[in-house]
């Protein structure tokens, strides 16, 4: 059975072309011209194509068109028409290629159409001429008035005659063969003598078009039929013709119509398939179909029935849960999802396969997890590549996937998903295990982030405190002035006593900013460490230095310090132009207001000669502060 | 919305609806909303009634135009633009949604709106009293008798909000040969598809890389069609090679994967995506051993490892191929790896399923089920999806199970079933409203004689005598058990 409007139609015009373009040059060249055989050529490769396909074409020849599979090809292409004409006039009804077609056959074909429709006619047609010319895989049905002088199945053309009249007469015959074999007499197979008549070309369309008929029986004759088919006659001979034709069926109808009749005669279905001439993959399907299936079914956890009402229930109470369910899995498909569930994928086949290729797909993997901030896998990966590390065969390709993963770009990345997200888990430990590189990205992350985003670095920059000291150490030696400022305020902020050693260094930068950044810095983590460098920084080379260090020391409430403080204002000497370092020492002594300081105020304050305005203001400034401590002693 | 466009809406709108879109995104998915189309159906037909009965200042009449006005409403505040009546063989429609009841019940308004040339009844944005009253006038004048005569009436009376139209023949012929083509179109970009994934496996089993590209634009060639003719698409799935089952296998999948993930509202980027997936995620097999794979009797203990390990053969052979993203190795790996995560390989965390990979897994198994192998006979669909259905919350995710079942319906395109007058008939169209009753193409009679050529039936069709339905389904049965081979031909 084709399919309607499928390829056979179009194959079949196609052939159809080249049969007129053939039958085109063999009117306008001599048999042996190099044309001439090219066309017959392409004829032979045209329709071993289409049979190889299709199986037996069958045409139908119109006045100006040909009709296969009830579907018009060639209408309106003038040389298919002038050859469906030419056939016509030839009283050609049908023209039959089946599989198989020789040169010869094509050369004689052409041959024979060429001549005069008369001539040919007057004697004894086209069918004669191509049997005499020893054609057998093309074959013609001529249309003739007269009328079948034999009854039955003799009498109709299965090539063209409605299937019902087939599917009647095929049933008389088989029954006919029955009833012979019944008697005890010898049967004959009429249908094997029918289709026996016809050209080798034409008999395997008949035997289809029979099995077609056969479907057009209600199921019962279909049952009987063939049992009767399968009746011995005397000779013990089965009607072959029946079980041939039975064979030319599609295999599911062919095992329904065995099932049936083998129930009907109480026999098994398999030993009527062996009764049956098929080519092994056929009857190898039809041994799989002819399978009883419920006792698997039931083996394979398949219910008996299906209650398709209960199922239709279930569908119908698609609720708004099922709903928010898809939307949550569907927007969860995300690209970013697509990554990182790649990269997870890649690191389970890793840990399954640890090979080079295996790490090299996880580096691959890695930029667009990255990209996607899929930190948790990346993390993930990172963990994998130092659990292989210990393999040297593995080495190149874990120390290129750990470059990757140690990339700026990467790095930075993490930091600013930290600086968003400070329980981000996975970067921080991508940045931890990328150590220098780590406190890099971070040092230049934290200095270009937002300041109310700073704060979410701190935790992270205390746990690097060793990489990012040295990453301070080397701005300050080496870095913009300005960037190195930033990063010592980014240290104080920490609060991290480890860190004060790099602050220290600061103090000896050439520039102020990074100095004062430095004192503030000290200011801010007050504890004896920072008292000790404050202190020391009271004998700083430069004085504005050293004046920062003794109002923060004040400011951050160093008491330890007092003593370093006294020394400067204990110290007169008259060349040193010191005002302004003695006037924050006194205001920090005055917020300090320790009673140690007392002894060393009294003598400033009471000092009779003071020359200059300045000293002057120095011997006021003690007096007040001394009256306050004083005072403050009392109040106590 | 103009006349004639709603014409060729009539079935193919349907359909697209049957097919693309889940039965929870259907218009009238819940009681709730279906409760308001039949709301509609009633209010009409009252306010014909009555304006019939009563003069239009009447009470009565007054009050059946205002219900009419506000039944179309309460549609409007569900999310509709505007509402389609459709009467399509006597039987009653609101969009989709036959009303089997309703078209007995309410037989003078179908009669007398086909009287009228009316197929189609659409109350657009802005409908008021002033259309309502003009609708239920236009069902009770009797001298209209056509299409434009109703047209006409509706624009004298200013009903700007009320559109009508009719399906002509014309529509479907032309619509018939649309679909031709693109079952074609479907049909050649499968068989290309079956080659590709040949050369694939072939590339595969060498160890060679082998060319994405070709298969991409395979999948968005099914795509195209899929967005054009759903039916043509699904319709393929049907087709059950028996000689290469893997290749077919695999082509099936991906159409299967691609309608439902178009179904549950996938962009076009995803949907690519997931048909490459689909078609890759079974890939590893080419790596385990012909004589396992192909093994009729249980496998042992140390063959069985060896067909899991599959999953992670293909992911390992997918992780380096150049892809748009990696989610055919992500399904590879994961495909078996079950909702409830008890399969393998074992998950290594609580994450759960990716979506492609719980769609794969659905559409994996419905295949593989209903096609014959040379070990084992296909299970018939609906049996297939009762299987599928008792998994859920197992080894599939219970929404997306629902959603593959309510795409397919109870009885998918291609089954064959028996109707209740014997006869046999291929399921050729899902009717989204009814799952249990589809169009489909009657093709055995009740005395098991083929007919010439094959007659449609939509088993939703009420017969308007009896009100009851004129066709149902008896049981499915195995297309092989009924003698049919191709079923595809018929869909």
């Amino acid at each position: 059975m084709e399919r309607p409007g499928g390829g056979l139609a179009t194959e079949a015009e196609g052939l159809l072309r080249t049969i007129a373009g053939a039958a085109a040059a063999a009117r306008l060249y001599p048999p042996t011209s190099p044309l001439r055989l090219e066309a017959v050529d392409r004829v032979v490769a045209r329709s071993a194509a289409v049979t190889a396909s299709h199986g037996t074409v069958q045409y139908h020849v119109d006045r100006a068109r040909f009709v296969v599979a009830e579907t018009t090809v060639g209408e309106g292409l003038p040389q298919v028409a002038a050859l469906a004409e030419t056939l016509h006039a030839l009283q050609v009804g049908q023209l039959i290629v089946a599989p198989g077609v020789t040169d010869h056959e094509v050369a004689s074909l052409l041959e024979i159409i060429g001549g005069d429709a008369r001539a040919m006619r007057a004697s004894g047609g086209v069918r004669s001429a191509l049997l005499g010319a020893d054609v057998r895989a093309i074959a013609v049905v001529e249309v003739t008035l007269r009328a079948s002088t034999e009854a039955g199945l003799l009498g109709i053309d299965l090539t063209g005659a409605p299937l019902e009249e087939i599917a009647r007469e095929l049933t008389l015959a088989a029954a006919t063969w029955q009833q012979d074999a019944l008697a005890g007499s010898q049967s004959t197979d009429i249908a094997a003598e029918a289709i026996g008549r016809l050209e080798s070309a034409a008999q395997d369309l008949a035997m289809r078009r029979c099995a077609e008929a056969l479907l057009h029986l209600d199921e019962a004759t279909r049952v009987d039929l063939l049992s009767n088919a399968l009746t011995v006659d005397a000779d013990g001979r089965l009607m072959e013709s029946v079980l041939d034709i039975i064979g030319h069926m599609q295999p599911a109808a062919l095992a329904r119509l065995l099932r049936l009749t083998a129930q009907m005669m109480a026999r098994q279905p398999e030993t009527l398939l062996r009764e049956i001439e098929l080519p092994p993959e056929i009857f190898a399907e039809l041994a799989t179909l002819l399978k009883p299936t419920f006792r698997e079914d039931l083996a394979r956890g398949v219910p008996p029935e299906a209650d398709a009402e209960e199922i239709s229930r279930e569908i119908a109470r698609a609720d708004e849960e099922d709903l928010a369910h898809i939307s949550t899995l569907v927007t969860a498909s995300t690209p970013r999802n697509a990554a990182a569930r790649g990269l997870a994928t890649i690191v389970s086949v890793a840990r399954e396969r640890p090979t080079e290729d295996s790490i090299r797909a996880v580096t691959d993997a890695l930029g667009t997890a990255v990209d996607v901030g899929a930190f948790d896998e990346v993390s993930e990966a990172a963990e994998l590549l130092s659990e292989l590390s210990s393999d040297p065969a593995l080495a190149p390709a874990i120390q290129a996937a750990r470059k990757v993963l140690g990339s700026p770009d990467i790095l930075r990345e993490c930091v600013r998903r930290l600086s968003e997200d400070p329980t981000l888990v996975s970067a921080r430990t991508l940045l931890e295990a990328a150590g220098a590189a780590g406190a890099e990205a971070l040092v230049s992350g934290y200095l270009d982030a937002p300041a109310d985003r700073r704060e979410h670095l701190m935790p992270i920059i205390v746990s690097m405190a060793e990489p990012v000291a040295a990453v301070v150490g080397r701005t300050l030696r080496t870095g913009d002035p300005a960037q190195a400022a930033s990063a010592i305020d980014m240290l104080g902020a920490t609060g991290a006593r480890r860190l004060l050693p790099t602050i220290a260094v600061a103090l000896e930068h050439l520039d102020s900013r990074v100095r004062q950044a430095a004192i503030v810095a000290l200011g801010a983590n007050p504890g004896p460490d920072s008292a000790a460098i404050l202190q020391k920084a009271l004998g700083h080379w430069d004085p504005e230095t050293r004046r920062l260090a003794a109002r923060e020391i004040g400011r951050a409430g160093l008491a330890d310090a007092v003593p370093a403080l006294l020394r400067i204002i204990a110290v007169v000497n008259l060349f040193e132009r010191n005002y302004e370092l003695k006037k924050e020492v006194l205001k920090s002594l005055e917020a300090l207001d320790s009673p140690q300081a007392i002894p060393v105020l009294e003598r400033l304050a009471h000092r009779p000669v003071a020359i200059g305005k300045k000293n002057r203001e120095l011997r006021y400034l003690a007096r007040r502060i001394l009256e306050t401590l004083r005072h403050g002693d009392r109040a106590d | 919305m103009t006349d004639t466009s709603h014409d060729d809406r009539l079935e193919t709108a349907e359909e697209m609806a049957t097919l693309a879109a889940p039965a929870t995104r259907a218009p009238f998915a819940t009681p709730k909303r279906l409760e308001k189309a039949r709301d509609l159906a009633r209010a009409l037909a009252v306010a014909q009634n009555n304006a019939a009965l009563y003069p239009a200042s009447h009470p009565l009449a007054v009050q059946s135009v205002q219900d009419l006005t506000a039944a179309v409403t309460a549609i409007f505040e569900i999310g509709f633009e505007d509402v389609t009546i459709n009467v399509y063989k006597a039987t009653l429609f609101i969009e989709n949604q036959v009303l089997p009841e309703e078209s007995v019940t309410y037989r003078k308004l179908v009669v007398d709106l086909l009287a009228r040339g009316i197929s189609a009844l659409t109350f657009g944005p802005g409908f008021g009293e002033s259309d309502a009253a003009a609708v239920t006038e236009l069902l009770n004048t009797p001298d209209i008798a056509s299409i434009e005569q109703s047209a006409a009436f509706l624009r004298h009376r200013g009903a700007a909000s009320v559109a009508v139209a009719e399906t002509t023949d014309l529509d479907d012929s032309v619509r018939e040969e649309e679909e031709r083509e693109n079952k074609a179109q479907g049909r050649e970009t499968y068989d290309r598809g079956i080659e590709l994934m040949r050369d694939v496996e072939t590339q595969a089993k060498l160890g060679k890389v082998f060319e994405v590209e070709p298969l991409q634009h395979m999948v968005s060639s099914l795509l195209d069609t899929l967005f054009k003719d759903p039916a043509a698409i699904l319709g393929l799935t049907a087709i059950k090679g028996h000689d290469d089952y893997t290749l077919n296998h695999s082509i099936n999948v991906c159409i299967l994967s691609i309608s439902l993930g178009a179904s549950l509202g996938l962009d076009a980027e995803s949907l690519k995506s997931l048909g490459l997936s689909a078609l890759l995620y079974d890939l590893g097999k080419v790596r385990i051993p012909g004589d396992i794979l192909g093994k009729e009797g249980p496998l042992t203990a140390d063959e069985w490892q060896i067909v899991k390990s599959h999953t992670t053969e293909g992911a390992d052979l997918l992780k380096r191929i150049q892809l748009v993203d990696q989610m055919p190795m992500v399904v590879a790996y994961e495909h078996h790896q079950r909702h409830d995560l008890q399969g393998y390989p074992k998950a290594a965390g609580p994450q759960e399923q990716h979506l492609f990979s719980k769609i794969v897994a659905l559409c994996d198994a419905y295949d593989a089920m209903t096609t014959r192998r040379p070990f084992r006979r296909e299970i018939r669909p609906d049996k297939a999806l009762a299987v599928l259905m008792q998994g859920r919350n197992k080894a599939y995710d219970p929404s997306v199970t629902k959603a593959l079942v309510a795409m397919l319906g109870i009885y998918p395109m291609g089954a064959v079933v028996t109707l209740d007058d014997g006869s046999k008939a291929i399921v050729f169209r899902v009717n989204k409203d009814d799952l249990l009753r589809p169009r489909v193409k009657r093709v055995i009679g009740a005395d098991g004689s083929w007919l010439k050529e094959p007659e449609t039936v939509d088993l939703r069709l009420v017969n308007p005598e009896t009100g009851t339905f004129d066709h149902g389904i008896v049981e499915c049965i195995p297309a092989t058990d009924a003698g049919i081979d191709d079923v595809w031909q018929y869909l």
